[in-house]
Order: C-alpha cells, then sequence, then structure tokens
C-alpha cells in the first residue's frame, strides 16, 4: 500500500510539469503508470482515511491530466480518458463497500483530505519560490560584498536585498503555519488525538505525513529561517518579527510534538526524526537568542548608549540596570542641562520609539524577558527622570523664589508707597 | 468496321475493370509514437499495431554493429500519410520507410545531429512528425526531411 502511494506521490510530482518541448509518450506513460498506481492503491486499502486519500488522488490526477484529454484519448486503448478516469472511481467505490465505509463518514473526511492536498500545494508553492529568493538573496549578498570591497557597494542593491529579505521572511511565516495546519489536519481526519489511534491509524497517519513530506518541510522550513538569520543585511527592527516567528513555530511544534511521538514511534528507524527535528529546533532557538540580543546591543550602541554584554535577557536587565543607576548616581558628575539632555536623548530617541513599544513587548511575548524584569526596567528608567527633573525642579523654584522677591523689592520701593499718617484731629 | 467497333469496346470495358480502386483519404497517424524493446535477434514488435520488423540492417547502417542489438529500444510513429518514422537514443539520423510487400523500404535518411541525439522522441503534429530532443529546439519532419526547426 504505501510504496503503491510513495509511487503515486513520486508520479505527481515528477510527470506534473507540461513542457513545451516534452514526448506524447512521457505523457501518455506517466498517466497510466499513476492510474496502475491508484489501482493498486485501492486494491490494498484498508482504512476510510485510505479511501478518501484515494479519492482525492483521482480528483487530483483528472485535473492535472485534462489539459491532454485529447491525446489521451486518442493514446489510451482501448478506454478513452473519462472512461478510465469512471473505471478507477468505480473500482474504489467497489473497494469502500467492501470495507464497509459509511457515505457521510467518507465525505467528511475526503472534505479533509481535499484540504490536505490544497494545504501541500500551497507549501510547495511557497518552497519553490523560497529557493527562487533565497537564490536571489545569495546573488544580491555576494555582489553587494565584491562592490563593497571596491566601496562602490549601491545603496538600491541593498535596498533590494532588504526587499527580498522582506518578502522572504514573510514566506516563510506564511508557510510554517500552512505547515502545521496540514499536519493538524492530517490528524482532524482521525477525529481523535494521536494517543487513542489503533495501530493501523497509527501508520496510516504515519504515511500520509510522509507523503506529504510533513517532517521535511518542518526540517525545511527551520533550516531556512536559520539561513534568513545568517543574513548581515537584516537590521534590528527585523529581528523583533523574527523572534516571534520562532516562538510561534516552536510553540506549535510543542503543540504536535506529542501526537507526532505517538505515531512516530510505532517504528523504530523514525524515532530519530523527531529527535533531529528538536535538535535543529534548539539551534533555531539559540541563534535568534544570539541574533537578537546582539541587535539590541547594536541599537543601544547606534543611538550612543554602551551597555555592558549581555546574551540573555537576565544578563541584559543586569547591564542595564546598572548603566541606569550610574546616571541616577551622575557618577559622572555632569551638570544638570548636561544630564537633561542625555536624558532627553534616551527618552526620545531609544527608550520611548525603540524600546517601551517596540524591543519591550516583544520580548516579553517571545520569552526573551519576564515581566518582572521589564517592570524592573520601566522604574528604572523612571528613576533616573525623576532624578533629572529633580534637580531642574529646584533650580525653577529657586529662580522662582528670586523672581518674586526682585519684584516684590520693585513694588514696594515704586508702586506701594505708604499712605501718609493721618494728622491727628 | 464492326470488328474495330467490338474490340475497342472490349479494350475500354478492359480498361475499367483493370483500374484500381482508391479509399481516399485515409489517415495512418498513430497517436503517440511506440518505444519497443529490440530483441536479440534484432527483431523489434510494435504489439499494440500487431507488427514486426527486423531492424538489424537499420542499427548496422546507423552503429556499424548488428550483433549487440538487444541494448537498442527504437521509437517508431507513423504519420499521416502511413510513412514510418524510426530513431532511436544516439542515433544520427531519423529514418523514413514506407510500407512494401513484407518489407519497410527507405524513404529518407534524415540527418539530425552528428554526435547523435539525446533524449529524443517522436511527437505526432499532424500533417508533420516532430521530434524533440535534449538541448535542442524541437524538429518538424515530413517523410522528405526537415520542415522546421533545423539546419537541413
Amino acid at each position: 500500500m504505501r510504496t503503491g502511494l510513495w509511487l503515486l506521490l513520486i508520479g505527481l510530482l515528477v510527470s506534473g510539469p507540461a513542457l513545451s518541448q516534452r514526448s506524447d509518450r512521457a505523457v501518455v506513460d506517466a498517466f497510466e503508470g499513476r492510474i496502475k498506481g491508484l489501482t493498486r492503491a485501492i486494491d490494498t486499502a484498508r482504512t476510510v482515511q485510505e479511501c478518501a486519500e484515494i479519492s482525492a488522488n483521482i480528483d487530483a490526477l483528472e485535473d492535472q491530466y485534462r489539459p491532454e484529454r485529447d491525446l489521451l484519448d486518442k493514446a489510451l486503448y482501448p478506454d478513452d480518458f473519462v472512461q478510465t478516469m469512471q473505471k478507477v472511481r468505480d473500482r474504489l467505490k467497489v473497494r469502500q463497500a467492501d470495507l464497509g465505509v459509511v457515505e457521510t463518514q467518507f465525505a467528511r473526511i475526503t472534505e479533509l483530505e481535499l484540504r490536505v492536498v490544497e494545504l501541500t500545494e500551497q507549501v510547495s508553492g511557497l518552497t519553490a519560490e523560497n529557493a527562487k529568493l533565497i537564490a536571489d538573496v545569495d546573488r544580491l549578498t555576494q555582489n553587494i560584498s565584491l562592490l563593497g570591497a571596491q566601496a562602490v557597494a549601491d545603496q538600491r542593491m541593498i535596498d533590494s536585498l532588504r526587499t527580498v529579505l522582506k518578502k522572504l521572511q514573510q514566506n516563510l511565516s506564511a508557510r510554517d503555519k500552512l505547515i502545521f495546519a496540514l499536519v493538524d489536519s492530517i490528524f482532524v481526519q482521525y477525529g481523535k488525538p494521536g494517543m487513542d489511534l489503533t495501530d493501523l491509524e497509527k501508520r496510516g497517519v504515519l504515511a500520509k505525513l510522509e507523503r506529504r513530506d510533513a517532517l521535511t518541510s518542518i526540517k525545511r522550513a527551520i533550516a531556512e529561517n536559520l539561513y534568513l538569520l545568517e543574513s548581515t543585511a537584516l537590521k534590528g527592527s527585523d529581528f523583533a518579527e523574527i523572534a516571534r516567528q520562532q516562538k510561534a513555530f516552536q510553540a506549535q511544534w510543542q503543540g504536535l510534538g506529542p501526537k507526532l511521538a505517538e505515531v512516530y514511534y510505532t517504528e523504530k528507524r523514525k524515532k530519530n526524526e523527531l529527535a533531529l527535528v528538536d535538535s535543529m529546533l534548539a539551534r533555531w532557538t539559540a541563534k535568534t537568542d544570539e541574533r537578537v540580543w546582539a541587535a539590541l546591543g547594536d541599537l543601544f550602541k547606534e543611538k550612543g548608549f554602551v551597555l555592558e554584554p549581555f546574551a540573555d535577557g537576565e544578563q541584559f536587565t543586569a547591564s542595564f540596570l546598572k548603566m541606569m543607576d550610574a546616571e541616577v548616581r551622575n557618577d559622572r558628575n555632569e551638570q544638570s542641562a548636561v544630564r537633561m539632555k542625555l536624558f532627553t536623548n534616551f527618552d526620545t530617541n531609544l527608550w520611548i520609539p525603540e524600546l517601551k513599544t517596540g524591543w519591550m513587548p516583544t520580548l516579553v511575548e517571545t520569552g526573551k524577558l519576564t515581566a518582572g524584569q521589564v517592570e524592573q526596567v520601566e522604574e528604572k528608567v523612571e528613576e533616573w527622570r525623576r532624578a533629572v527633573a529633580g534637580i531642574s525642579w529646584i533650580t525653577y523654584v529657586l529662580i522662582a523664589a528670586i523672581v518674586g522677591v526682585l519684584a516684590w523689592v520693585i513694588l514696594r520701593l515704586f508702586v506701594w508707597k505708604p499712605k501718609p499718617a493721618k494728622q491727628g484731629g | 468496321m464492326r470488328t474495330a467497333f467490338v474490340l475497342l469496346l472490349v479494350f475500354f470495358l478492359g480498361l475499367f475493370g483493370c483500374s484500381s480502386l482508391t479509399l481516399r483519404p485515409a489517415d495512418f497517424a498513430w497517436p503517440v509514437e511506440q518505444v519497443v524493446k529490440v530483441d536479440a535477434k534484432g527483431m523489434a514488435n510494435v504489439m499494440r499495431y500487431s507488427f514486426t520488423m527486423n531492424v538489424k540492417p537499420l542499427l548496422f547502417e546507423e552503429t556499424g554493429d548488428s550483433t549487440n542489438v538487444a541494448r537498442w529500444s527504437i521509437r517508431v510513429l507513423r504519420d499521416q500519410r502511413g510513412f514510418y518514422f524510426l530513431t532511436a537514443d544516439g542515433f544520427k539520423h531519423v529514418y523514413v520507410f514506407k510500407q512494401a510487400d513484407a518489407e519497410l523500404a527507405i524513404e529518407e535518411r534524415i540527418l539530425i545531429a552528428e554526435q547523435g541525439i539525446s533524449g529524443s522522441a517522436l511527437n505526432q503534429r499532424a500533417p508533420h512528425v516532430e521530434l524533440v530532443r535534449e538541448g535542442a529546439p524541437a524538429v518538424k519532419l515530413s517523410p522528405d526531411g526537415i520542415v522546421e526547426g533545423g539546419s537541413k
């Protein structure tokens, strides 16, 4: 059964593209091969899910080869295209009847299977698109690197690279979601959690996951996300989204993990595959952390604030608080005006636009900082604000007091002349 | 005079009686080529159309070897007019044959590539036959030679 369906899938991948210079014989042979594969699959189907998958494959085959109908009508003998498809469908119906498949259940599962087919096509489409984007990124990066060596790297070229990277990032994110939706749709067909599946159903799920290249897609997704992280053209703001994406992927993988384990552990040789994904994911997590913290450090440097090196949330908090403490204590003994200027620079260029509204929520959302650490950071910023604003307030009070006294003296001397004492009468 | 008239009448009646009966049009085109494995005796059996031919002379003509014939797969396609087009991967030519009395007689040898054809396939593109191959544009052929797409 599995071999038959594998042949089907290979046929689907290999025979699909209709080239302008193609052999009619090859088209006919591929079609006939697919029909044979379907026939074998029908004869060995044992569950309603397998029947539903075959039904979806028959539909897909018919759609794929409809443009070749004229050729197939002439080449197939003694049947034509329509008769050939009908015969396969009739054979499936007979098999379903033999297996006692209930029509309503079959219809529902077929619908889910069609969704799986649709998702598979979307994943394949995005994978092909991503391969082109990655080739573009490689080419542009190489060009920029060559031109950079000659100090003539063109800004337009850098912008092009960034545009391609942005598109790649969006595609990767979209494909990640599709892959997990695809895996989920396969499990939904069985209508129960992985642990409640029978051995036969587990083998069925495993075969479907393999035919849809589910684990390969997951591994490819991680590898391509790692590739994206390697690009030197990414900016600080990109990493917030990348970290979010990585966290979402990890959460979805953790959700699916137990289900997949139930299925994959039915075969000894498959056990390592899940472990491999875990290890790849760990590498992606570590790399994302490394790049995120480095990007945050670079952001501080870019804005003129130097923090001690940090590589995780705890170190960042400690480093940030240390810098803030130094400012609050005014270790450099700076004038209040200078301190005020520095704080204003921090507040308007770094804290409000970048950290408070961008990085902090993302770091909390992605689990890199705790809410408590953010609270500490925010409190310290407020402390610095008060320290700087406090000096200024006293100054203003003093100035106001002096101005008040001067005003009182002037009024006393020139405006408020004391009334002459009444003559005694 | 009467004898002359009778003789003339007999002549014309004989002429009509001997004239061939023609069924026209007839379309001999196969929808797709047949790829047939040559056996150790050099015979190629086109099962779909129930005919067999000895391709040893063809292989000898093309390769100079008529002993190791079993490794070959011959591509055969019949065009609308009934000519047989034969070629194979590694051949330099496409051969055009016409049917004769228990034999196929050569009509034309069409040179395609001196270094040999690879990834070849024959397609029915009536009224012509199309040859597709790897790394080169498709060529349209007629029993007389290249019609379109080749250097010849």
